[in-house]
C-alpha cells in the first residue's frame, strides 16, 4: 500500500480543475449574485485547503483600491446624475454604482487567480499526471523542476540586488541585475537536467507516494460538480449567459 | 575498474587543458583522492569519469578511459547509471522537488526499489546524516550542508558501486565532517570511492591512491604518501602577497563599532533561531562564528548588514560616534554570500574589476587571487574556488569599514586559503570590522581570532 503525500481536502488535481471551470464560468456569466455563490463555494473548498485569511484580505485590498479609483475618477460616460457628498467630496452615483459592480467582478477572478496558487500543490498535480494519467516524464519532470526553482530564483535574485546594492553599481548598470538572474536560470536549467540523467531518471521509475485521488477526494468533487451544474442550469435558464 | 589511458580534454579552442601521458588504473574498491589546486580541473576530471563529458558536455576528449573494460559514453552511459554516482559541488542544483521525502525517494524510485526496501533505507539514513532534523522542511529553506546531506543520502540509499563525491564536505559543519570521515572510513572496501576533498589532513589517511591535478591540468599519480612539495599544500603558512596593500585598502579613518543587543530572531511560522544575541566589535576587530548548519549564522549576518531587521533587540553601526540608520548599512557594510555567482553583473573578469583598474597595483593582486585565468573570460565560467575567490577580492577592495564573509574558505587550496587569511589581516590593520562565517577549525586557528560558537540561538565563547 503506498502512502499519500499530503493531506489535503481535496486533492490538488481536482482544485486545479474546479478552479478552471469557475474562471470560465465567471467569464460567461452574468449574473453576480450565482458568480458570487460560486466563488463562495471554491473558497469553502480553499479554505479547507490551509487558504489563510490574509491571502484572501490582499485580494479583497487590491480589488478596493480599484474601486477608489473608479470612483475618484470616473469615466467621462459616468460623470451625470445624482451626486452624493462624502466628506464634502461630490461623486457620482452612477459612478459608485458602475465601481461597486466592478469590484465584485475584479474580487472574484482576483481571488481565483490570486489565491489558487497558494492553495493547489502543483508538483502533485504533475506527478498525479505522471503516475495516473500517463504524462511523459520527460515532459513531466523539466517541468516540475522549473517550477520548483522559481523558489530558488527569488532567493537568488534577491543576493543579486542586495549585491548591486553593496557594489554601489552605476545607475546604467542597475539593468544588468537581470544579466546573473538569466546566466543563473540558464545553468540552473542545465544542472537540474543532468541531474535528472545522472541520478537515473527513466520510464520505468517506481513512486514512493501514491498521488491518487481518493473516494473522499472523488465525493467531494462530486458535490462541486453538483452545485456547478446546479448553478449553469439557473445561469442558462435565467438567460443571463454570454456565448 | 577505471583504466585512465593518456587522454586530453579542452573545453574549448585555447581553454585550459586536462590531460594525462601516464596509464592510471583504478582498482575496484579502491578509495581516490583527487587533489590539486582551485580552478585546476579536478572536478572536469569527475565528470569525465561518470561519462557527464563528452557525452552532455561539448569540447574535446581525445584518449581513452574505460569503467570494466567499456567506454563511459553512449550507450554505456545509462548502462553505468546505477553503478557510477556522482555528488555535484553545488547539492542545489541536484534538486528536483520542493519536499525533502521526495527528493531523498528520487533516486530510489528511479531504480525501482519497492516502498519496503524505500522504508528501510529511510530508517537507516534519516539519523545516519541527520535528515530527520529537516525531513518536514522544504527543500528551499534547506542551508547548504543540508541540502548536501539530503542529495548525498538519497544517492547512498541506492547502494552504487562507484561513488564520485566532488567536495562532500564543503559545507559541512565539523561534527558532521567527522560523521561524514568515519562514514566513509566505514564505507573504505565495500565501494570504490573516488573523492575531490581539501580537508588534507582527514581524509589523506583514508586514500589508497592521489591523483594530483595541477595547475597546468596534468593529471599525476602519487601513493598515500606526498611530497614535500605537495605537503606545503596541506598547511596554513603565513604568504607573501608582494604588493604593498596600503595602496589598495583604504584605512578606516573614522572609528567605526558594532553592536548588538539582546537579539532575537524567528523566521514566520518557525521556532527562535537567534535569542538575546550580544557583541560589541571595534575597529580592527575580527570576530569568527562556528556552528551546526542551518543554525543561524548566515541570518546572524544578513541581520548585521541590515538585510533583515531582528524580531527585538538592536543592531547599531556607529561611525565616529554617529548612529547610522540601517537602511544605509550597505554604504558601510561589505557582505560574501556563500553562493558566488551573485556577485558577478559583466560579461568578463575585466569589466568586473574595472572599477579598480587604473591601479597597477591591483592587477597584480588579481593576478594572485586568479592564477593564470584570461581576464577576458566570463567569470561565471571559472571553477567553484576561483568564483569565490573573485568575490572575496572584489568586495575586501570596496571601500567599507565592516566585512562579513560567508564560508569564505569553501573549495579553496590551502594557498588561496593562505592568501584569503593574509588579506584578512591586512584589512584587520587597517581597522576594519570583520566577521567570518567558517567551519575550517586550521584556518580559524591561524587567525588568532575570538570565536564563537552559535548554540540553540546563543553565541558561545569557543576558546
Amino acid at each position: 500500500m503506498k502512502k499519500t503525500s499530503s493531506n489535503e481536502y481535496l486533492h490538488s488535481w481536482y482544485l486545479l480543475v474546479l478552479t478552471i471551470l469557475s474562471l470560465i464560468f465567471l467569464f460567461i456569466n452574468q449574473e453576480i449574485f450565482l458568480n458570487i455563490f460560486l466563488v463562495f463555494v471554491v473558497f469553502c473548498f480553499y479554505f479547507k485547503n490551509g487558504l489563510s485569511v490574509k491571502r484572501f484580505l490582499y485580494v479583497f485590498f487590491f480589488s478596493f483600491s480599484i474601486f477608489l479609483l473608479s470612483v475618484i475618477y470616473p469615466a467621462k460616460d459616468l460623470r451625470s446624475g445624482e451626486i452624493i457628498q462624502f466628506f464634502n467630496i461630490a461623486f457620482y452615483r452612477t459612478s459608485i454604482d458602475h465601481a461597486a459592480t466592478s469590484m465584485v467582478k475584479l474580487f472574484l477572478i482576483s481571488f481565483l487567480s490570486m489565491t489558487s496558487g497558494a492553495v493547489i500543490d502543483y508538483t502533485k498535480v504533475v506527478l498525479y499526471l505522471i503516475v495516473h494519467k500517463g504524462l511523459k516524464l520527460f515532459w513531466g519532470y523539466p517541468f516540475l523542476l522549473a517550477m520548483n526553482s522559481i523558489a530558488l530564483f527569488k532567493v537568488e535574485f534577491e543576493r543579486i540586488r542586495i549585491n548591486a546594492k553593496f557594489r554601489n553599481l552605476p545607475k546604467l548598470d542597475q539593468f544588468s541585475v537581470f544579466f546573473p538572474l538569466l546566466v543563473f536560470a540558464i545553468r540552473h536549467s542545465q544542472r537540474g537536467a543532468l541531474s535528472l540523467v545522472t541520478r537515473g531518471l527513466n520510464d520505468q521509475k517506481s513512486f514512493y507516494f501514491s498521488y491518487a485521488v481518493s473516494d473522499l477526494d472523488k465525493f467531494r468533487y462530486k458535490i462541486f460538480l453538483l452545485i456547478f451544474l446546479i448553478l449553469i442550469g439557473i445561469a442558462v435558464f435565467g438567460g443571463k449567459v454570454i456565448l | 575498474m577505471f583504466e585512465i589511458g593518456p587522454f586530453e580534454y579542452q573545453f574549448k579552442k585555447n581553454a585550459k587543458k586536462i590531460f594525462t601521458n601516464h596509464n592510471i588504473i583504478i582498482k575496484e574498491k579502491e578509495f581516490v583522492l583527487i587533489t590539486g589546486p582551485s580552478g585546476a580541473g579536478k572536478s572536469t576530471l569527475l565528470s569525465i569519469l561518470k561519462g557527464i563529458i563528452p557525452q552532455f558536455t561539448s569540447g574535446k576528449l581525445s584518449g581513452e578511459i574505460h569503467y570494466k573494460g567499456k567506454p563511459l559514453d553512449g550507450e554505456y552511459f545509462n548502462q553505468n547509471l546505477k553503478e557510477i554516482l556522482y555528488l555535484f559541488q553545488n547539492p542545489f542544483s541536484q534538486l528536483i522537488y520542493p519536499s525533502v521525502p521526495e527528493e531523498f525517494f528520487f533516486t530510489m524510485e528511479n531504480f525501482n526499489f519497492t516502498s519496503e526496501q524505500m522504508d528501510q533505507k529511510k530508517e537507516e539514513f534519516k539519523s545516519h546524516f541527520d535528515v530527520e532534523s529537516f525531513w518536514h522542511r522544504k527543500t528551499s529553506e534547506l542551508s547548504h550542508g543540508e541540502c548536501q546531506r539530503l542529495v548525498l543520502a538519497s544517492l547512498l540509499a541506492i547502494d552504487p558501486q562507484v561513488l564520485l563525491l566532488d567536495e562532500p564536505t564543503a559545507f559541512l559543519d565539523p561534527i558532521a565532517r567527522a560523521n561524514f570521515y568515519e562514514w566513509l572510513k566505514n564505507m573504505k572496501g565495500l565501494q570504490t570511492i573516488i573523492v575531490v576533498d581539501h580537508h588534507l589532513n582527514e581524509i589523506l589517511p583514508l586514500a589508497d591512491k592521489v591523483l594530483i591535478v595541477g595547475l597546468n591540468g596534468e593529471i599525476s599519480q602519487s601513493s598515500q604518501r606526498l611530497s614535500d612539495e605537495q605537503k606545503k599544500m596541506i598547511e596554513i603558512v603565513p604568504f607573501d602577497i608582494g604588493i604593498p596593500l596600503k595602496n589598495l585598502i583604504v584605512p578606516c579613518k573614522e572609528s567605526v563599532s558594532l553592536e548588538l543587543s539582546q537579539v532575537c530572531f524567528h523566521y514566520l511560522g518557525q521556532k527562535s533561531l537567534l535569542n538575546e544575541i550580544s557583541l560589541k566589535l571595534t575597529a580592527g576587530e575580527v570576530l569568527v562564528i562556528k556552528g551546526v548548519n542551518g543554525k543561524g549564522k548566515s541570518t546572524l549576518l544578513k541581520i548585521i548588514a541590515g538585510l533583515i531587521r531582528p524580531k527585538s533587540g538592536k543592531v547599531s553601526v556607529m561611525k565616529n560616534s554617529k548612529l547610522i540608520h540601517y537602511k544605509n548599512y550597505f554604504k558601510e557594510v561589505g557582505f560574501v554570500f556563500q553562493n558566488p555567482e551573485s556577485h558577478f553583473f559583466y560579461d568578463t573578469i575585466e569589466e568586473e574589476l574595472k572599477a579598480f583598474e587604473n591601479l597597477e597595483d591591483f592587477e597584480k593582486l588579481s593576478g594572485i587571487f586568479l592564477k593564470d585565468v584570461d581576464f577576458l573570460r566570463s567569470p561565471f565560467l571559472l571553477s567553484e574556488g576561483e568564483k569565490r575567490r573573485l568575490s572575496i577580492l572584489m568586495t575586501m577592495m570596496m571601500n567599507k569599514s565592516i566585512f562579513l564573509f560567508d564560508e569564505p574558505t569553501f573549495g579553496q587550496d590551502q594557498e588561496s586559503i593562505s592568501l584569503i587569511r593574509e588579506m584578512i589581516i591586512h584589512l584587520k590593520a587597517m581597522g576594519k570590522v570583520q566577521i567570518l562565517i567558517s567551519h575550517d577549525d586550521k584556518f580559524i586557528e591561524s587567525l588568532s581570532a575570538s570565536a564563537f560558537e552559535l548554540v540553540e540561538g546563543h553565541l558561545e565563547k569557543v576558546s
